[in-house]
């Protein structure tokens, strides 16, 4: 899912009843190309346990302030409207990195 | 927006338009209405813009190629990762002058174009080897390929599909 603006990050991260994995990225950006179809596996893969939204950082300046995303890609977990410690990771990952991350920092992620 | 260019007109003036304001009167009784029309029309041409960023896409293909040579880095595996981010680069380039990080989010692109320490080759590659963008990778990164070249065509193919 694709999200833009602040009202619409804070209905669907912020809000959200359950985990949220976020993806920020750029047009133009090798690495976050990589890691796209991968947001769309942990989508599927994770069913209804873990939600995953992408965001571009271009039309999204506030939202990059507000989390500081500088690098990109950068993923983040948020839980209960919180941003989960140590989850914001910048930089491509595989998918066994990407597996190990959501295990890491979303432990109660249950695998369909 | 189609691209459009400037052409002058001389002779009667085949409508009005905003260059051509002058009363018969002023250019003198019996002259004929000969009116020097600047108008605007659409051709069906290659924009500045687009040479520009084409231009700076061979001139990123190429330098991506020479600095994976001289600093014995790699591309992706995924040439069309690498194609991506010579398209920022050269996009950057023609919009700021430099070829600044497509990578990175910056709160103000002149001015971080104008520092320097994100344009291409950046610091942290020059100094340590580290390109998060995956345009250059040294050779133990699990995304490395074994090449150092990319064609034209590949960059096309690669980023054709990123629209």
């Amino acid at each position: 899912m694709e999200i833009q603006g602040e009202a619409q990050f804070e209905q669907e991260v912020l809000k959200s009843d359950k985990p949220v994995l976020v993806d920020f990225w750029a047009t133009w950006c090798g690495p976050c190309k990589l890691v796209a179809p991968l947001m769309d596996w942990a989508e599927k893969e994770y069913g209804d346990s873990l939600k995953v939204v992408k965001i571009n950082h271009t039309p999204n300046p506030e939202i990059i302030a507000t989390w500081k995303v500088y690098g990109l890609p950068t993923l983040m977990v948020f839980k209960d409207g919180q941003l989960v410690e140590g989850s914001h990771r910048e930089g491509a990952v595989s998918k066994p990195v990407l597996l190990k991350y959501i295990q890491q920092h979303v432990p109660t992620t249950v695998k369909v | 927006m189609a691209p459009c260019s400037l052409s002058l007109h001389t002779g009667r003036a085949a409508r009005p338009s905003v260059a051509s304001r002058a009363s018969p009167r002023s250019l003198g009784s019996g002259a004929s209405r000969r009116a020097l029309v600047v108008r605007a029309t659409t051709e069906n041409t290659t924009t500045d813009a687009e040479t520009v960023t084409d231009k700076n896409l061979e001139l990123m293909r190429h330098f991506s190629e020479q600095y994976a040579q001289r600093t014995g880095t790699y591309f992706c595996v995924d040439k069309s990762v690498t194609a991506v981010v010579i398209q920022g680069l050269a996009e950057h380039k023609a919009s700021l002058g430099a070829p600044l990080c497509p990578c990175r989010h910056y709160d103000d692109k002149a001015a971080e174009a104008a520092n320097g320490f994100w344009n291409c080759p950046c610091v942290p590659m020059r100094e340590r080897k580290e390109c998060h963008c995956m345009l250059f990778l040294t050779e133990d990164n699990d995304f490395a390929g074994r090449e150092q070249h990319i064609t034209h065509e590949e960059v096309v193919e690669g980023i054709s599909h990123s629209h």
